[in-house]
């Protein structure tokens, strides 16, 4: 086409056009700024300036007109008026000395200028002199122009003179000027001082919410496209390239961008203590935030600081970011794509409302809602403990502690194994059935790429069941356990919901076959184990055993209905034990050979030897095992029934198992035929599995009742090996069978389209709950009463809003197929799922697990722990590994709970908080017993612990209300009120266990510290007024409120029969001594009503626990150094005393041995052989054996001991034998010159070197006739005999029991 | 079987009031030897004795100087006495005397015997060592001080003397012991921080213990090596308690006029040794009240 001058398109509508889509462009240019100009997180940021800025004002306010700050104000302003008046009076004065430094200053400055021009000169001279070496000049030239030099240096040098002069008359009238002005100064500096937090606010202020240029350079800043350079509103990215996360297929650093928003998270001020404390402000708006001081989320400060975000913190914020915890989508920069998850239904309404919030589908790891937020922990702490027991952090994660327990308790691993590990690679916590034969043990022992798992099985040994119970009895606890014991932990296997439809024949049919069979199994398969029995003629006697049964220690342990004071339950109930034992002699056999040897019994029991041995009081023969028996037993057996069959259908429906199970294996007509015939097809060597019960020996057809029996134990070992009872039990024939549940290791990333829920919403459609609603109903009511305002308008009473939102949240989660909701239902009935599906699916093929006593709280904490089990550990630097002391104090935590040591023993000391007036408390002096040396070694074992909480109690004092600060302090009680006191009156007394530093005052441990009843914090439990209770020791407890309700003893006596709480352990015994005493615990303590018994642990378990106490109190562990023993110190002692040692003719330890032999020590002590005498056995105090003293304490501890034990244990009947106030009397006066102080250094080294003395004296004369061993005459005639402590290592006590080893004590 | 008290007795010299205390802590009522002789070198008096020794029955108050605190006197009521005996009604099971089982843990101690001092009846059946005071100083009334010199607890023959003893709170106690063996003095104080310290043989100058508190009942004094070793002490903040004689017999003068609940205590007596929590008694000034305990054995725990 030819070219023309005509326009293609008309050129005016061509205009027009281009300016319609011009005006287009430039308005959604425009539009799309102002959209980023408006985003969330800008919004947020402009609020928090504002907040800041409020914050700022309000604390300068409350600055300048706190009433400190305007009397220092006013006082200095004052001064400084005083000090300008002062100086005018003296003006003629100020303006001489003035004039004086001005005319000093002049004359400096002049002479300083002279002298740099004179240097000049000296540098010329110097430089020419050089140049002429340089061109080899003349010797004459050389010495003429050093000359030239030295002259030009001599001037210099007078010049520099007078510099130095005219400095020295500067200083003198500038120190004179300053002297003048030194009042003015002075309040001039104190004001400075005074503003500088003010000033420092200001100008923080200032910044935040700038005026004049600064106000419009930032807003220029803030405006489009300018505001991407530096803009102060911008998205704040923390960029963690180690901690990556899983997208898709690819695995990439994490941005975490959550702080746009949260703008305020990190913000801490001095001392770790949150700038804007998260809170929810009663009144609307920001100011309102700052008036109150609560901060709702995004703008409020993470809660504790101490342990999270800050640098000091273990997760720094720089370091972990956000998502690593609490999950969501780190780089979304809006409240929906963050994938926030709401609290419960009600919380996402609001949301939805609030911020257009639904959640993302599309996100797999959506952030954790509030109630599961602490089942991330786990991603790094594979050990679990740390997070329920730390000594700084205290519980963290408390719920999935509790979850985590509850698993351990009931021994879910059993058939879920939670395998932590990859390999040898950690992948998270590790919750496995240990090896259950020593040949599986050797193999993953010695393979490199395996780890052994460490649990043991929770339900105890049937190996030989048929000693104990009979097949009834079986039937009946398997059908449903806790119709026998209502506190069991056994689950219910039968009757649930997919056996006991009412339409469900089959269910009903087989139910009472499969527990007959399995009782069958167990009792035919019963195998033999040694018993002991009770001496030929012993006359058991049931109400002494009632009293050994309390004393000896079960009750620390087990509960029992005659002593309903008493609640333990780490081992079962007791009071229905005669009903279910085998009647008559076998029971008894049974009973009394568990409780005197449970290993025998059940080789990986729980269950201690309690040393039960028969001894003698007077002339009796008691047998306390006997006894306890025939306590436990005197009520007799019961008859149980087992489930019934109508009669006649039993054996049909016995073959109909069989057939069930054998067409697994052989066809349907070779099952008939086997059942016809009853004849196996294969011989009984060639058959691996369990249809081996249907063989006969030689291959031949059986008669009736041989078949029966076999039909039997086959469908008992089928239905034992469908149910897994071997996850729990150790059964004949099952000692190699795998674990039949789903893993769980990485059940908390399960795929959830791989979740079934089958017809559950069916079911939770028919079911009712405990109010009688369907769980719908139930959730549209929980609905209905949160939104009408909840429990702040009276629509849920008590705890019931947690209770029914927890339980919305899990149904709607469970109708949108979630894992938290499957879980959820899963643990309230596990065979809900089957609902309706039943009808469709083999009986064999039904769900299996059984139910178990949980409830919703329970079920929330399990979730909590599972939901965590992702399997997807991060870099190993984040995985908390600890070692040394940390390591060891959560493994031995591990093992206080196993062994359930706290039984026992208080592990921490109950303490107690009250409102005190500081005046009250006056420091604790010196009696005139003690030694300054004692008072030293107490604040270096016990160091003084601030008792000064912070917190306030509101007292009435006098009729008039009073804030007192709260004081607190771990210590027992030792008196409670008289009830007939008037309450103002009523009165508790304690002892405090530890050094307190009151406001800067020390008060010892032991002091009485009265304490009135309306003082103690609120809360305490009014029994003992114990604020935060004791850990551990319940048993020790009840054991003293019963002992000291009798006529002679007081709370101080009846403590020293209890067990010992194991306060500050680590200070006390040497680590390889309590590994010892641990395997083989020995008869320590005299005046305890019981012993410490010993439990079936390992030599490893053993090891730990002894480091673990160590480890608490930071001492040195596994070993110690004793440097009483080193020959150095001896000598040097010998030294030191020797002025005392000449008319003996002795040496340094052997005077100390005489002093504690002397009669102190040996009236309640037993040394050497010598038992100490005693006139009333239940009266007398009796120590501990003092040869035992060497290898067990550590000697600061017993140096202490020796000067003041109260300090260490205040209900102490050990008195304090070497007071300072008094010198040594009768033979102990020959001693030392009788120093007390003295004897009592020596006791120690004589005790901390007894073999070696031992050792010694047996040479010449047995210690057992006389008091002492001969003494050496000189004290280094033992260096050449080779190591003390060597030999010290072959010394063992010998005394009744088997006796320890003894540790090496380096 | 009922006696009561013989009203016409009265103590009136200070010396006789000492030669009471120091029987009191001497006589162990099953025969057994006395130990201290009356004497006024024997501060062992432990009732009342303040103002008594200036022979004045006079309000303590109102003595010139002689309160320290110098608060308001008291009304005119004035002061009175109060004075009777505790009786025992019914036949106690005899005690087993001690000496076999001191015999065994250290013969030494055995030689003067042991007596079992948990009830010791005296003439007319009259009970010994009952506590009988005042929970609190009444309201409004000086107290006065307590004597400076402290009041001395010694241990002769593996025996606390005196077994029963009220002392002022902030008066000095001495702890002695006469024995050839070490005693181990330990004070089972409730208020006050207790006291457990080895006292060697023979020692005349022994030391000083001071309660911090008083007590609301009598506690306990053990050695804990000779563990039939036993006494009971009552640290008062005021001076209005007495412990019966060998013959029960007990005397509280310059009582406060006035209506008072007294508390009688034993240490042999069931629920917390209390055997009257509300001993109600009318305080006459300048008349002597007398009052009589009759008990009933069944009171007792043996």
């Amino acid at each position: 086409m030819p070219a023309t001058e005509s326009n293609f398109r008309d050129v005016k509508k061509v205009h027009v056009v281009f300016a319609v889509t011009a005006v287009i462009m430039l308005l959604t240019t425009l539009w799309m700024m102002a959209a980023d100009q408006s985003r969330e997180w800008t919004g947020y940021q402009r609020s928090f300036e504002k907040l800041q800025s409020q914050k700022q004002i309000a604390a300068i306010n409350s600055i300048e007109k706190s009433p400190q700050y305007e009397t220092s104000k006013e006082e200095l302003d004052a001064k400084k008026k005083a000090a300008k008046e002062h100086l005018e009076s003296i003006k003629p004065q100020v303006d001489a000395a003035n004039k004086k430094l001005a005319e000093a200053d002049r004359l400096f400055d002049q002479v300083s200028r002279n002298v740099r021009s004179v240097r000049a000169y000296r540098d010329k001279a110097r430089a020419d002199f050089d140049l002429a070496v340089r061109d080899n000049a003349s010797q004459d030239e050389l010495k003429r122009l050093q000359k030239e030099f030295n002259e030009k240096q001599a001037i210099v040098d007078t010049a520099e003179l007078d510099v130095q002069a005219k400095k020295a008359d500067k200083d003198a009238a500038q120190a004179e000027v300053k002297t003048l002005n030194k009042s003015l100064d002075d309040a001039n500096a104190g004001l400075t001082k005074l503003n500088t937090d003010l000033d420092l606010r200001e100008k923080a202020l200032a910044k935040l919410d700038p005026t004049g240029f600064s106000a419009f350079k930032k807003t220029i800043m803030e405006w489009p496209i300018i505001n991407g350079f530096n803009s102060p509103l911008k998205i704040t990215q923390d960029w963690l390239p180690t901690l990556t996360i899983q997208l898709g297929m690819a695995r990439t650093a994490r941005f975490d961008r959550c702080r746009s928003c949260h703008v305020g998270i990190d913000r801490v001020e001095a001392g770790n203590i949150p700038s804007f404390p998260m809170g929810h402000p009663k009144g609307e708006g920001l100011s309102n935030m700052v008036l109150e001081n609560k901060y709702p989320n995004p703008f409020g400060t993470h809660p504790n600081p101490d342990l999270y975000l800050t640098g000091a913190s273990p997760h720094p914020l720089q370091r972990f970011g956000c998502t690593i915890c609490h999950d969501g989508q780190g780089s979304g920069t809006s409240f929906k794509d963050a994938s926030h998850t709401p609290n419960d239904p009600y919380t996402s309404e609001t949301w939805h409302e609030k911020h257009h919030y639904a959640s993302n589908h599309f996100w797999d790891t959506p952030m954790q809602p509030e109630r599961l937020r602490e089942s991330t922990c786990i991603k790094c702490h594979h050990s679990v403990v740390e997070l329920g027991v730390h000594p700084t952090f205290g519980a963290s994660a408390p719920k999935l502690y509790k979850g985590y327990n509850l698993i351990k308790e009931y021994g879910c691993f059993g058939c879920h194994e939670i395998q932590g590990f990859d390999g040898t690679r950690p992948i998270g916590p590790d919750l496995r059935l240990e090896p259950s034969t020593e040949a599986e043990a050797a193999k993953i022992a010695a393979d490199p790429t395996q780890i052994a798992g460490t649990m043991r099985k929770v339900g105890p040994s049937l190996r030989h069941v048929g000693k104990k119970l009979t097949p009834e009895f079986i039937s009946y606890w398997v059908e449903k356990p806790d119709r026998f014991r209502p506190t069991t932990r056994m689950p219910q296997f039968f009757h649930n919901s997919n056996q006991d439809q009412p339409d469900d024949l089959l269910g009903k049919r087989l139910q009472p076959v499969e527990i007959a069979s399995i009782a069958h199994y167990l009792s035919a398969n019963t195998e033999d184990y040694r018993q002991a029995r009770p001496a030929e003629g012993y006359e058991p006697d049931a109400t002494r055993g009632k009293d050994l049964f309390s004393k000896r220690g079960c009750l620390a342990c087990h509960s029992h209905e005659a002593f309903p004071d008493s609640k333990a339950t780490f081992g079962p109930e007791l009071s229905r034990v005669h009903s279910k034992m085998r009647p008559g002699e076998e029971g008894f056999a049974w009973v009394y050979s568990w409780i005197r040897d449970p290993q025998a019994y059940h080789p990986r029991s729980k269950m201690p030897n309690l040393f039960l041995e028969p001894y003698k009081e007077g002339k009796l023969e008691i047998d306390p095992a006997a006894d306890i028996a025939a306590f436990l037993l005197q009520k007799g057996p019961e008859k149980f029934q087992a489930p019934a069959t109508p009669k006649g259908e039993f054996n049909g429906t016995l073959d109909e198992l069989v057939k069930l199970f054998l067409a697994k294996t052989l066809s349907t007509a070779d099952a008939d035929k086997v059942l016809a015939s009853r004849q196996y097809p294969i011989a009984k060597s060639k058959i691996r599995g369990d249809e081996v019960e249907l063989a006969s020996a030689d291959g031949k057809p059986v008669d009736e009742k041989q078949w029966q029996a076999m039909r039997l134990n086959y469908v008992g070992r089928r239905t034992i090996s469908r149910y897994g009872c071997y996850g729990c039990h150790d059964i004949p024939n099952f000692e190699t069978a795998r674990p039949i549940g789903t893993t769980l290791q990485d059940w908390g990333r399960k795929d959830t389209s791989r979740l079934a829920p089958e017809h559950i919403d069916e079911w939770l459609e028919k079911n009712k709950e405990a109010n009688g609603m369907s769980m719908h109903e139930r959730v549209v009511e929980a609905m209905k009463a949160a939104r009408g305002g909840g429990t702040a308008t009276g629509e849920f009473k008590g705890d019931e809003q947690e209770r029914e939102m927890r339980a919305a949240y899990y149904y709607n989660d469970l109708t949108h197929h979630g894992r938290a909701g499957f879980l959820w239902q899963k643990l309230r009935d596990p065979r809900s799922y089957d609902y309706l599906k039943t009808e469709t699916k083999g009986y064999d093929e039904r769900l299996r697990m059984p139910k178990f006593p949980f409830n919703e709280e329970d079920v929330e904490a399990i979730s909590t722990f599972v939901l965590g089990l992702v399997a997807d550990p991060p870099a190993k630097e984040y995985l908390y590994r600890p070692e040394g002391p940390a390591k060891a104090r959560i493994e031995g935590e591990r093992l206080l709970d196993r062994y359930n040591c706290v039984g026992c023993h208080m592990i921490d000391m109950p303490e107690i908080h009250y409102a005190i007036e500081p005046s009250e408390i006056t420091g604790s002096v010196l009696q005139p017993g003690d030694y300054p040396a004692s008072r030293d070694l107490l604040l270096k074992l016990k160091p003084p612990r601030k008792a000064i909480t912070g917190q306030k109690q509101t007292v009435k004092l006098q009729g008039a209300d009073k804030l007192l600060p709260v004081m607190r302090f771990h210590g027992l009680i030792m008196n409670r009120p008289d009830a007939g006191d008037p309450p103002e009156d009523q009165e508790y007394a304690y002892d405090s266990w530890e050094t307190l530093d009151v406001d800067g005052k020390i008060v010892f441990p032991a002091s009485r510290l009265l304490v009135k009843k309306p003082r103690l914090a609120p809360g305490s439990t009014p029994q003992d007024g114990y604020s935060v209770p004791p850990r551990g020791g319940d048993f020790a407890q009840w054991l003293v409120e019963k002992l000291s309700t009798t006529r002679d003893l007081n709370r101080q006596l009846a403590w020293q029969m209890a067990p010992p709480p194991l306060y500050k352990e680590g200070i006390k015994v040497q680590t390889p001594w309590l590994y010892q005493f641990l395997r083989e615990p020995y008869r320590l303590r005299q005046t305890t009503v019981l012993r410490m018994p010993r439990f079936n642990m390992s030599a490893e378990e053993a090891q730990t626990l002894a480091n673990y106490f160590a480890a608490v109190d930071n001492e040195p562990f596994p070993y110690q150094k004793v440097p009483e023993r080193d020959p150095d110190y001896l000598s040097a002692q010998t030294t030191q005393y020797e002025k005392y040692l000449g008319p003996h003719n002795a040496d340094y330890l052997n005077e100390g041995w005489k002093v504690f032999n002397g009669a102190a020590c040996i009236n309640c002590h037993s040394l050497g052989g010598r038992e100490v005498k005693v006139g009333d056995p239940k009266k007398d105090i009796r120590g501990p054996n003092l040869e035992y003293a060497s290898d067990r304490l550590r000697p600061d501890w017993l140096m202490l001991w020796l000067y003041s034990p109260r300090w260490i244990t205040p209900y102490t009947s050990m008195p304090q034998v070497f007071p300072k106030s008094q010198s040594a009397s009768g033979d102990l006066a020959n001693y030392f010159g009788g120093d007390n102080g003295i004897q009592a250094i020596a006791t120690r080294d004589a005790l901390v070197n007894y073999h070696r003395l031992m050792e010694e004296g047996a040479n010449k004369k047995s210690v057992a006739e006389g008091a002492t061993p001969t003494p050496k005459p000189e004290a280094n005639s033992r260096s050449g005999e080779g190591s003390p402590r060597s030999r010290g290592r072959q010394r063992r006590p010998s005394a009744s029991s088997e006796r320890p080893t003894t540790g090496g004590s380096e | 079987m009922r006696v009561t008290a013989k009203t016409s007795l009265t103590f009136v010299a200070p010396a006789a009031v000492l030669a009471l205390a120091a029987t009191v802590a001497g006589l162990s009522g099953c025969g057994g030897a006395q130990g201290v002789t009356t004497g006024a070198s024997a501060p062992t008096a432990i009732t009342i004795r303040h103002g008594k020794e200036k022979g004045e029955a006079v309000p303590v108050a109102a003595k010139g100087g002689g309160n320290p605190a110098g608060g308001g006197p008291v009304a005119a009521a004035g002061f009175g006495t109060l004075k009777g005996k505790v009786v025992m009604q019914g036949t106690p099971k005899p005690l087993e005397s001690l000496t076999a089982e001191a015999e065994t843990k250290a013969p030494i101690c055995a030689k003067a015997g042991i007596p079992n001092e948990k009830l010791v009846l005296g003439e007319g059946n009259g009970v010994a060592n009952v506590f009988i005071f005042l929970a609190k100083a009444p309201p409004g009334v000086s107290v006065p001080p307590p004597p400076g010199e402290p009041v001395k607890f010694d241990q002769k023959d593996c025996r606390f003397l005196p077994h029963a003893l009220i002392i002022r709170a902030d008066q000095g106690l001495r702890l002695l012991n006469s024995d050839g063996v070490t005693h181990n003095t330990h004070i089972y104080a409730t208020r006050s921080d207790p006291f457990n310290q080895a006292i060697p043989p023979h020692d005349a100058k022994g030391l000083e213990y001071q309660f911090q508190k008083s007590e609301a009942k009598p506690i306990e004094v053990k050695c804990d090596i000779h563990s039939w070793m036993r006494a009971y002490q009552l640290p008062l903040d005021h001076p209005w308690g007495a412990v019966t004689s060998p013959n029960g017999e007990f005397e509280i003068k310059n009582v406060p006029a006035g209506t008072y609940k007294f508390q009688v205590w034993h240490e042999a007596a069931g629920g917390g040794g209390y055997l009257d929590r509300n001993l109600e008694v009318t305080i006459k000034p300048n008349e002597v009240t007398t009052k009589d305990i009759p008990y009933d054995v069944s009171k007792l725990e043996l």
